[in-house]
C-alpha cells in the first residue's frame, strides 16, 4: 500500500470543468464526494467511480481518480466486476433515478442482496433531465412533464423500502443540500464493508425545480432510530419521504469476503490436473 | 472385412439413462485405445422425451459424426421409430426384447436382447439397463469392461450400492453379447496411441483453455447450452484463485465481464444467441472503450427461442454485426473439441493484446461432444498479456490531468494503465479524446474509429488458418466453425471419386482474411461454403468482401452436417467452370 498522503477536497478535482446546469444538484453531490474522499485519505489511483448515463454519467470525469462511464443502466454489475476483480480497490457507482431505477432497476436488488462492497450514490431529481424534462420513477403522481401531459399515470417508487426490502447492508437518504450530512453519509457508506445504497436528493433547476419544496420540506430521523431494526427501518421508509438520515444497517459478510473464503478453502490446482480428470491412461508409445 | 470405424446410437427416453450410458460408453471405448467422437440429442423438457446418444468410434481419429448408423440399440419402441431411418443399409439393430418391434426391412440384421430383464435379473432392479445396452456394445466389440468397471464405481461412489448393481449389468450384458450374438461389428483395432489422450467436450475445452490463459473473473446467466460452461468454474475457478459469479441477467454478467476486464482481470462470459442478444450493446462499449474482454456463445437453432437443445450456426452476423453504430469486435470460430481449447487462449490472447471485446463461436454440437483429442503440451501454448504502464508518473497530491489512455500510436495499441496503478484515468463509450475526455470534434471521431478498427488488420493478415487438400482443386470447400470435419471428409469423398477437393477454414472471422480467402480461392474452380444456417450468413460476408462467386450449402436440421451430405450436394449441384458436372 502507498504511504497515506494528506489529501484536501481540491485534490480529488479534475482539470475537466462540470457541464450541469447553473444551481444543479448534483454540484452539491460532487463537492461532498471530494470531501469525503480527503477526509477518509483515499488514494486516487486506487479509486473507481462507475457511472451509466444521464446528468450523473460525467460525474467520474470531473473527479481526479479512475473512474468508468458505461451504458446505461449498468453502473451496478460494471462496479461490481470492478471490485470482486480487484477487491483492493475503493469503488463508487454514482447515477440517477432513471438510470438507477428505470433501465438499471433490474440490477439493484441484486447488487444489495449480493452485498457487493461498493458504495451507490444515486442523484435523485425526480425525472430526466439530460432527455429534457419526462418523468422518471421516482416522479411523483400526477406530475406533469412532456411524456405525462396529462399528469403521471404512475406512482413513485419508494427506494428506502426498497433497498430495505432487497437487505441493502447500509440505506441512507441524504440531499445535495445538505453538504455537511451528505459527506458524512457517503463517507459511512464507504466505510460500510458491503453494498451501501445513499439516495441524495438532488434538485433539476432546468426541469423539476424542487429546490425551494425540499429544502423546506426536509427533516431528519429522529436520533433515537434504531438502524439495525429492519422492521422499523421499513416503518421509516412508509413515512414522510423528505426524511433524511441513515435508515437501515445490516453488517454481515461482503460478497468480497464470502468469495475470499472461497478461495482460502480451495486447493490449488493447475489446467494440467484439470486435464488429468480426462485423461484416458492410454499409454503413450515410446 | 474391418471396418475403420463404426457408428453407434443409442436411442431411448429421456430419463433411462441413454446420456449416461453413452457418457460411459464412450470413455471405456477411449481407454481402449479407439478414437471417438460423440452427437446427442435431448429434448428442452426436463422429464421425458425422446433422446439419442450417437458415438462413432474407430482406428483413426474420427473427425465427423458418421455419415450412417451402423449400430442401432433402441431402449424401447420410439427409440426405434425416431431413429431408424439413419441406419444403414447393412446396418444392424439391437432392440429391447420387451419393448420393442423393429420392421420387416431389418429382417436378418436386428436382434433382440431382453435388457431390462437381465438387469433386474443379476441386480433385482431394472435401473441397470443402460448398463446392459453398454456391455452388450463392449461384448461386440470386444472392448474390455475393466476400465468401464472403474468409471462406474467412480460415477456412482457416493451411491451405495448402485455401482456393485450397475458392473453386474454390464457383465451380464457383455456375457449375453460374447455367448448370445453374432459377430456383427468388425472394427479395426487401434494401433498402439503416439501420444497421451483425452476425452472431454467442447465446453470442457474452452474451459480448460480459458484458465490456461489466466481467466480470473467469470460472469454468466444459465442458458443451453452454454451453462456447463458456469457450472464448471463455479465449481474449480476459486482453486485458480479467481471468482465465478451467476447473474440476474445476461446484461450484468456482460457489464461485470467489462468491469473487471477494466480493473486488470482476464475477464469471460459464456452464453448462447438469446443472451448474446442482450449484450450487444455493451460489446459496442467495450469496443469504444478499447476494454479486453472473451465471449463464448455457443450457439443454438434461433431465431427467438428457437430450439434450445438444437446445433445451428447461426448467430454469425450478430457476433460480427451486432450493436449499434459501427462497434469493433473479434470473432472467432473453432472447429474441432481441441481446437476449442486453443480458440479459448487464443481468444484471450487477441482480446488482451488488441483490447477489444473477443467472441467465441462455439454451437450446440461442438459444445457438447465428447472427443478424444491428443493431449495438448500446454506449455507450448503461449500466453499474451495487456500493453500496461510502466510509470505513467505518480498523480499522488496534485489535481492531475488524465492518463493519455487513448493514445494514438501508430499501431493503433494504447498503453493501458490498471486501477490501482498510477496513471488514472476514465474509461468511457462517449466519443472521447487522447485522454478520454468527451469529445464531439469530426476529427476525434475519425481519428478514433480509425484506430479502433484498424488495429485489428494485423489479424486478418496472421491469423491461424486450416487448410487440407491441393493448392488447385475443382472444389474448394470454404466454411467455418464445428463443420471442418465433416468437410474435410466430403473432400476425401470427392477426392475418391476422382474430383480434386480442397478445404480452407480460418479461425478469425471479422475482421474477414480477405486477401487469403482471395488467394485460396483463386486456385479452385468452384467454391461451396456449408453452413448450419438458413441465409448463409459467412457466404454473405465473403461474397460482399472478397467479391468471388460462392455456392450456399444452407441446411437447418438442428444437427450437424454428414460428410456424405456434403459431398452428395456437390456432386449434385457444382457444374466446373468447363460445364460438366463433378
Amino acid at each position: 500500500m502507498p504511504e497515506t498522503i494528506q489529501r484536501d477536497a481540491k485534490d480529488f478535482k479534475s482539470d475537466l470543468k462540470p457541464i450541469w446546469c447553473p444551481g444543479c444538484g448534483d454540484y452539491g453531490v460532487l463537492a461532498a464526494t471530494y470531501r469525503a474522499f480527503a477526509e477518509l485519505g483515499l488514494d486516487p489511483d486506487n479509486t473507481v467511480i462507475v457511472s451509466g448515463i444521464g446528468c450523473s454519467g460525467r460525474f467520474p470525469g470531473f473527479v481526479n481518480s479512475y473512474g468508468y462511464h458505461s451504458v446505461h443502466g449498468r453502473a451496478l454489475p460494471t462496479a461490481m466486476g470492478v471490485k470482486m476483480a480487484n477487491p483492493d480497490l475503493e469503488v463508487i457507482a454514482v447515477g440517477g433515478d432513471g438510470d438507477g431505477f428505470a433501465i438499471g432497476g433490474g440490477h439493484f436488488p441484486h447488487a444489495a442482496r449480493r452485498n457487493v462492497d461498493i458504495t451507490y450514490v444515486v442523484m435523485d431529481n425526480q425525472i430526466y433531465g439530460l432527455t429534457k424534462g419526462q418523468v422518471s420513477p421516482t416522479s411523483l403522481h400526477d406530475q406533469k412533464s412532456p411524456s405525462s401531459p396529462f399528469g403521471n399515470t404512475e406512482y413513485p417508487l419508494n427506494t428506502m423500502a426498497t433497498a430495505i426490502a432487497a437487505d441493502a447492508s447500509f440505506v441512507a437518504r441524504g440531499a445535495s443540500f445538505r453538504a455537511k450530512e451528505l459527506t458524512e453519509l457517503i463517507k459511512a457508506g464507504i466505510q460500510n464493508k458491503g453494498f451501501s445504497f445513499i439516495d441524495a436528493y438532488s434538485p433539476c433547476t432546468s426541469f423539476n425545480n424542487t429546490t425551494q419544496i425540499w429544502k423546506d420540506g426536509v427533516k431528519y430521523l429522529p436520533e433515537d432510530h434504531d438502524s439495525t431494526d429492519r422492521a422499523a427501518a421499513f416503518a421509516r421508509a412508509l413515512e414522510d419521504p423528505l426524511t433524511l438520515g441513515v435508515y437501515y444497517e445490516n453488517a454481515r459478510p461482503s460478497m468480497v469476503d464470502q468469495h475470499d473464503a472461497l478461495k482460502k478453502a480451495a486447493e490449488p490446482q493447475t489446467v494440467d490436473g484439470l486435464l488429468d480428470g480426462y485423461a484416458l491412461n492410454i499409454k503413450a508409445a515410446a | 472385412m474391418a471396418l475403420p470405424d463404426i457408428t453407434l446410437q443409442l436411442a431411448g427416453e429421456s430419463g433411462e439413462g441413454v446420456i449416461s450410458g453413452g457418457d460411459i460408453l464412450t470413455s471405456g471405448a477411449g481407454r481402449a485405445g479407439y478414437w471417438a467422437l460423440t452427437f446427442r440429442t435431448y429434448p428442452a423438457e426436463i422429464k421425458g422425451g425422446p433422446c439419442m446418444f450417437q458415438v462413432r468410434i474407430g482406428a483413426e481419429r474420427i473427425k465427423s459424426i458418421g455419415n450412417q448408423t451402423d449400430l442401432l440399440i433402441c431402449f424401447n419402441q420410439e427409440g426405434f421409430e425416431l431413429q431408424h431411418a439413419t441406419v444403414g443399409d447393412e446396418g444392424i439393430v439391437i432392440a429391447d426384447a420387451e419393448s420393442c418391434k423393429v420392421s420387416e426391412e431389418f429382417a436378418g440384421r436386428s436382434f433382440e436382447v431382453a435388457f431390462s430383464q437381465i438387469a433386474e435379473e443379476v441386480s433385482g432392479s431394472r435401473r441397470g439397463k443402460n448398463m446392459v445396452v453398454v456391455g452388450t456394445v463392449c461384448g461386440l466389440l470386444d472392448i474390455d469392461t475393466a476400465e468401464i468397471e472403474q468409471l462406474i464405481l467412480q460415477r456412482y461412489a457416493h451411491k451405495g450400492d448402485v455401482g456393485e448393481a450397475n458392473i453386474a449389468s454390464l457383465k451380464a450384458g457383455e456375457k449375453n453379447a460374447r455367448e448370445n450374438l453374432p459377430n456383427v461389428c468388425n472394427v479395426d483395432k487401434p494401433g498402439p496411441a503416439e501420444r497421451e489422450r483425452i476425452l472431454l467436450s467442447g465446453n470442457q475445452a474452452i474451459v480448460a483453455g480459458a484458465l490456461h490463459a489466466g481467466l480470473n473473473y467469470f460472469a454468466g446467466y444459465p442458458i443451453t447450452p452454454a451453462s456447463d460452461i458456469l457450472e464448471s468454474l463455479a465449481a474449480r475457478i476459486s482453486r485458480f484463485g479467481g471468482v465465478a459469479i451467476q447473474t440476474e441477467d445476461e446484461i450484468s454478467a456482460m457489464a461485470s465481464v467489462l468491469g473487471a476486464g477494466y480493473a486488470g482481470a482476464k475477464a469471460m462470459t459464456a452464453t448462447s444467441g438469446p443472451g448474446l442478444s442482450l449484450m450487444s450493446e455493451l460489446i459496442g462499449l467495450g469496443g469504444t472503450a478499447e476494454i479486453p474482454s472473451v465471449i463464448i456463445d455457443a450457439m443454438r437453432a434461433g431465431p427467438s427461442t428457437g430450439m434450445p437443445t438444437k446445433t445451428e450456426q447461426s448467430d454469425l452476423n450478430q457476433a460480427a454485426y451486432g450493436s449499434h453504430g459501427e462497434a469493433p469486435r473479434v470473432v472467432i470460430a473453432p472447429t474441432t473439441v481441441d481446437d476449442c481449447l486453443q480458440c479459448a487462449v487464443d481468444a484471450f490472447n487477441i482480446a488482451e493484446t488488441y483490447q477489444t471485446p473477443v467472441i467465441l463461436l462455439s454451437d450446440q454440437s461442438l459444445s457438447h461432444r465428447l472427443e478424444t483429442v491428443d493431449r495438448p503440451d500446454l506449455s507450448r501454448i503461449e500466453v499474451e498479456d495487456r500493453l500496461t504502464v510502466a510509470d505513467p508518473g505518480s498523480q499522488n497530491g496534485s489535481p492531475a490531468s488524465a492518463f493519455p489512455r487513448y493514445k494514438l500510436e501508430p499501431s493503433g495499441i494504447s498503453p493501458m494503465p490498471i486501477p490501482g496503478t498510477p496513471g488514472a484515468y476514465v474509461s468511457t463509450g462517449i466519443e472521447h479524446d487522447e485522454q478520454g475526455h468527451p469529445s464531439y470534434t469530426a476529427e476525434v471521431h475519425q481519428a478514433m474509429q480509425d484506430k479502433r478498427f484498424k488495429k485489428l488488420d494485423p489479424l486478418a493478415a496472421n491469423a491461424r488458418v486450416t487448410t487440407t487438400g491441393p493448392e488447385k482443386a475443382t472444389i474448394g470447400i470454404l466454411g467455418w466453425g464445428s463443420t471442418e470435419g465433416a468437410a474435410v471428409e466430403a473432400a476425401e469423398i470427392l477426392t475418391a471419386q476422382g474430383v480434386s477437393a480442397a478445404t480452407f477454414y480460418p479461425r478469425v472471422l471479422a475482421p474477414l482474411p480477405v486477401e487469403r480467402i482471395k488467394a485460396w480461392a483463386a486456385g479452385m474452380d468452384a467454391i461451396v461454403v456449408p453452413e448450419v444456417n438458413y441465409t448463409g450468413q459467412f457466404a454473405r460476408m465473403v461474397r460482399a468482401d472478397c467479391e468471388i462467386p460462392l455456392i450456399q450449402f444452407n441446411q437447418i436440421t438442428g444437427h450437424p452436417f454428414t460428410a456424405r451430405q456434403i459431398a452428395d450436394f456437390i456432386t449434385a449441384n457444382v457444374k466446373t467452370a468447363a460445364g460438366a458436372a463433378v
